[in-house]
């Protein structure tokens, strides 16, 4: 729903607040927590940025690997060829992914469903087999960054959590937004959206270049955080299925959804979990199963309709809330 | 959202923050040698490592970030018992002589993923989480050169072995400054396949199957570069996506070209097609040499059809390695007699070199060991000699292997080999 | 390119269409985007890798055991973890699945390692002349298999009672219901039926190439493209599909170069869905291009009957 500007300014302040703390960190907690830290963050924004089409617009892409990689391919390139500075290389690299998104748009918001997340998944795949041959960004063998150009630890690690809390304050403000109110609308019913004179194409077009600029701004830190890189690693399918999955795990179309997911899977199952590497993904899939059988809406999901319990009322409409997408095979569940 | 749950939403955050502040600075993840359930033979050793033997000081912390899963999963086990082996040798004889103290070694190994960007994770983890003074690699450049760029940009000592010198040293412009590579040259690598197949009587005719990946483009350029040099012709080359299935066209294509050399520098999965491909099709060179998939489990992933074909090899028994046999001999059992058990030795060296550089530092400061490390000369190890060049290199010898039955006996160079050269290649007879 | 090329990969299309034809069931009838399906594949291909390691039998006929084991382990994930997710949202299912698909790889990855395993068997390392081209038996065998499978779930879709039930069960689960159709079972059925066609795919696979843990998800990628060619829900054109990919792989490879078979392959995808996002042979002209994927009565029985 669309807020009064006043409880829009406190949400705001919320994230400031958050931006604060974050900032104010290194130097004041210990090297390993702020390095769990930094990569959480990374996760944060790739799954928030994803969270705005995929989630709050109901697209599942799984083309979102273009524009990590485009993402940090562009600054690459403007730092090595191009001998520009980081700041302008990572507005680069967000630009480009931008670019590309609204160039994509077009056909690929044609498809709908299950289509459009095969058409994006397809795009993925020709793009990694385009890199991989393309002897401009040094084909299979990537790009190395001049470790002097980058910026220092600390610098790094304030980057990153601007820009992830960027990704949350932009979904936040999509929400509680018109245009959010019109994307929503779109993907729970598109022929009803259409019907009250939304463009369902236009909305999602927005949304998409939205997420790809988002997308590209965190595959460049991406970059910035590897210093070499490699088109397998930075066109990996897995980027976007990762995201994905934190955001559905989290809770789809909601913003603590993809910072909770992102938590849980990165976190609480990978990062604990490292120690034990051969049945690190028995248990990772496990805890998938486990956490999607209890809660299909995520965690928020879960969360949201305990406290209407709690509070002794329904939980009637609310904006954020996740809409099943198969109206039609609703009835055996 | 109204203000309750925004103050709410603050606080997790804070809670969250804690709680990893918390996690990072008492358990840090991660497992230490003992915790290996893979390698049997080092579990009779393992106790040593964890009593540290007659050793008093505090450990020493090494730590190796390796591809334990994922499609590079083969190497990770031998080279975690390498590793093992080494350190559990070295605490057993009393640990590292430090400025007069003996301290024991302690190893820390975590699952990289065979992921390139979760082996910059893990090893900045190894770094800040389990204060490792020094790094030992894993294996191929994808791998090894984020694990350089690590080292360099947090200025911590790391040696990787198993990853071919030059791919390792084009990757940084500047050279590297705390990062070294001790494996092959491939310029020498790539001059095996043509010296080794002299030995059997062909025409000179090269077809090369290469893939998209940085070593089929860079390895396939220098076979093309070389075979004349050698008295070869490369009359065919075509280059594949990972993942190709279908072979037929090219074997055909190789086939009709007379070639009795066939190198493929390409995945193990599609370096199985490929030779199901080439018997199916009754195409039986004269030498044949799956690089990069003939190294590890050929027999397992082609079954007979394995037999006599060949790849290059970087350990022999008289190559100038010492005592580099009794390691062999210990794991051959385990990690076959091939090339899985040279991957033990070129992981056991590593931690000899850096044992050695601890020990001339007289010191665990990085850069004292940085300093050590690139003044090693002629250091006797069970791999080989080695001295490490001023661009962070130590070349080792080569030497071609081939499958036969269950084993890949030396059959180059004359003076090292340990078994004749079956020719043309017995498994894919028609 | 030769003609001998073209024919090789249109008969090794009929793999691809064997890998596909499961997950083109799934979803037509069940409406769930099964992740699982390439681990599926390649449990087939290790179940009867561990049998034939024991008992040196022809693989193809270890189907006898896998084909009912992998079917009773599909029925049961199905009616245990799946029924009840199915209908709450898409991606609930496709949550779990991948959440299987994990599960699965870390159990291979445990059991196997990462190397690739294979098998052998005398049709598999052979090729006949025919017409003057050297046609790889194995492929031939696959494409027999294909057509045969293929042709054997139409007549049953089409011909029996229990097709009827499925296809019922998938255009109005509600009416059918009513009807009573049991949609659970027909659900646990269907998908234990698509992962024992799976298997037998992955037994396939196996002797022909080889399979590996992580190549789940290449396996899935590939059956995606395949059923997406063919038509969603619609059995022959898996077939088509698998064909086109097949044939279309092996003449930008000839022409071009392999590299830019995978690229041409997806270009195809792309063009094919822009233009006819249900598939290339569907005779009904589509409804408004809505939401194709999530209607459940437009893709399916018509075409499936058909």
């Amino acid at each position: 729903m669309i807020g009064s500007p006043k409880r829009i300014g406190s949400g705001i302040a919320v994230w400031l607040v958050i931006l604060g703390v974050l900032l104010y960190l290194p130097g004041h907690i210990g090297r390993g927590p702020q390095e769990i830290l930094l990569n959480l963050l990374i996760w944060i924004g790739l799954a928030q940025a994803w969270n705005i089409i995929g989630g709050v617009g109901g697209q599942l892409s799984l083309g979102h690997s273009v524009f990590v990689g485009a993402g940090g391919y562009t600054l690459a390139m403007m730092m090595i060829k191009g001998g520009l500075s980081w700041p302008l290389a990572v507005i680069g690299g967000g630009l480009l992914s931008a670019l590309l998104a609204w160039f994509l748009a077009l056909p690929l918001l044609r498809l709908s469903g299950v289509y459009f997340t095969i058409g994006t998944s397809a795009v993925a795949i020709i793009a990694l087999g385009w890199m991989v041959t393309w002897d401009w960004t040094g084909e299979a063998r990537g790009l190395n960054i001049p470790l002097d150009a980058l910026p220092s630890k600390t610098l790094k690690f304030q980057l990153i959590a601007f820009l992830a809390v960027l990704c949350c304050v932009v979904t936040y403000l999509i929400l509680h937004s018109s245009f959010g109110l019109r994307l929503m609308a779109v993907r729970d019913d598109e022929g009803a959206a259409s019907a009250l004179g939304v463009s369902p194409r236009g909305v999602k077009a927005k949304a998409f270049i939205v997420s790809a600029f988002l997308t590209g701004l965190m595959g460049s830190t991406i970059a910035i955080n590897q210093a070499s890189i490699e088109p397998y690693s930075m066109f990996n399918l897995r980027w976007t299925v990762t995201a994905l999955v934190m955001v559905i795990v989290g809770g789809m179309g909601t913003v603590w959804g993809p910072v909770i997911g992102a938590f849980i899977i990165y976190y609480l199952v990978d990062r604990s979990l490292q120690d034990q590497p051969v049945i690190q993904a028995l248990l990772s899939g496990v805890l998938i199963i486990l956490v999607i059988s209890v809660a299909p809406d995520g965690v928020v999901g879960l969360a949201r309709s305990a406290w209407a319990k709690v509070r002794g009322m329904r939980d009637s409409g609310d904006g954020d809330q996740q809409e099943p997408l198969t109206p039609g095979v609703v009835a055996h569940a | 959202m109204n203000r309750r749950k925004s103050v709410a939403a603050v606080s997790t955050v804070a809670a969250l923050a804690m709680t990893l502040a918390a996690c990072g600075s008492s358990s840090g993840g991660g497992s230490s040698s003992s915790a290996a359930a893979t390698s049997a033979s080092a579990s009779a050793s393992a106790s040593a490592s964890d009593s540290g033997g007659g050793a008093t000081g505090d450990p020493i912390v090494l730590g190796t970030t390796l591809p334990l899963t994922g499609p590079l999963g083969v190497f990770g086990p031998p080279i975690q018992a390498g590793y093992e082996q080494a350190v559990a040798a070295i605490n057993a004889a009393g640990g590292v002589d430090v400025g007069g103290t003996k301290r024991p070694l302690k190893l820390v190994i975590k699952d990289s993923k065979s992921d390139p960007t979760v082996v910059t994770s893990t090893t900045k983890s190894l770094i800040t989480d389990d204060q490792a003074v020094a790094l030992l690699g894993s294996v191929t450049p994808p791998l090894t050169i984020p694990f350089s760029v690590v080292a360099d940009q947090e200025q911590i000592p790391a040696i990787s072995s198993l990853t071919p010198t030059l791919a390792w040293k084009g990757a940084s412009a500047a050279g590297w400054k705390y990062a070294y590579d001790v494996f092959v040259d491939e310029v020498e690598q790539t001059a095996v396949n043509f010296q080794a197949s002299d030995l059997v009587e062909n025409n000179k005719k090269v077809y090369l199957f290469t893939d998209t990946e940085e070593d089929g483009k860079a390895m396939g350029g220098l076979w093309e570069q070389q075979a004349s040099k050698y008295g070869y012709t490369i009359v065919g080359r075509s280059n594949f996506p990972p993942g190709t299935t279908d072979f037929t066209q090219f074997v055909q294509k190789a086939k009709d070209s007379g070639a009795d050399v066939v190198i493929a520098q390409i995945i193990p999965p599609d370096a199985v097609a490929l030779w199901k491909a080439m018997k199916a099709l009754k195409y039986q060179p004269k030498t044949a040499w799956p690089e990069k998939a003939g190294t590890v489990g050929f027999n397992q992933a082609v079954g007979p059809l394995a037999e006599g074909a060949s790849v290059f090899g970087w350990w022999a028994p008289k190559n100038g390695n010492e005592g580099g046999q009794a390691v062999y001999d210990a794991n051959k059992a385990q990690f076959g007699d091939g090339l899985g058990t040279a991957c033990v030795i070129a992981a056991y060296a590593m931690v000899q070199i850096m044992a050695d550089a601890i020990t001339r530092a007289g010191s665990t400061e990085p850069d004292a060991i940085n300093t050590a490390l690139a003044a090693t000369k002629d250091l006797p190890t069970v791999l080989a000699k080695i001295t490490i060049g001023p661009d962070h290199r130590a070349v080792t010898p080569v030497n071609a292997v081939q499958w036969q039955g269950d084993a890949q006996p030396i059959v180059w160079p004359a003076d090292q080999a340990t078994a004749k050269m079956l020719a043309p290649v017995p498994g894919l007879a028609p | 390119m030769t003609a001998e090329a073209l024919v090789n990969g249109a008969l090794l299309g009929g793999l691809y269409a064997l890998v596909a034809l499961g997950l083109s069931l799934v979803f037509g009838i069940m409406r769930v985007v099964n992740l699982a399906h390439g681990i599926i594949v390649i449990a087939g291909a290790y179940f009867a890798i561990v049998i034939t390691r024991q008992v040196p039998v022809d693989p193809l006929l270890t189907f006898l055991v896998v084909g009912p084991a992998i079917f009773l382990i599909a029925a049961l994930t199905q009616r245990l973890l799946l029924q009840r997710l199915i209908g709450q949202s898409l991606e609930a299912p496709l949550v779990a699945t991948f959440g299987l698909l994990l599960v699965g790889q870390g159990l291979f990855t445990y059991v196997f390692g990462t190397s690739p395993l294979s098998m052998s068997a005398p049709w598999a390392q052979n090729s006949i002349s025919v017409f003057g081209m050297s046609i790889l038996t194995v492929n031939m065998v696959a494409f027999a298999l294909a057509v045969a499978v293929i042709i054997a779930t139409q007549l049953v879709l089409t011909r029996t009672r229990f097709g009827a039930a499925l296809r019922a069960s998938a255009s109005d689960p509600e009416t059918a219901s009513t009807l009573g159709v049991n949609i659970n079972k027909m659900h646990a059925l269907t998908f234990g039926i698509a992962a024992s066609i799976a298997a037998l795919a992955g037994i396939v696979y196996g002797t022909g190439l080889s399979v590996n843990p992580n190549d789940a998800l290449p396996m899935l990628v590939l059956g995606f493209t395949v059923v997406v060619m063919g038509g969603v829900g619609n059995v022959p054109g898996t077939l088509v599909g698998g064909v086109l990919v097949g044939v279309v792989a092996a003449a930008v490879g000839g022409l071009i170069g392999p590299v830019y078979s995978p690229i041409a392959v997806n270009v195809l995808l792309l063009i094919l869905l822009l233009v006819r996002p249900r598939g290339l042979f569907v005779r009904t002209t589509p409804r408004k291009p809505k939401t194709p994927a999530v209607t459940p009565n437009a893709a399916t029985p018509a075409e499936v009957a058909a």
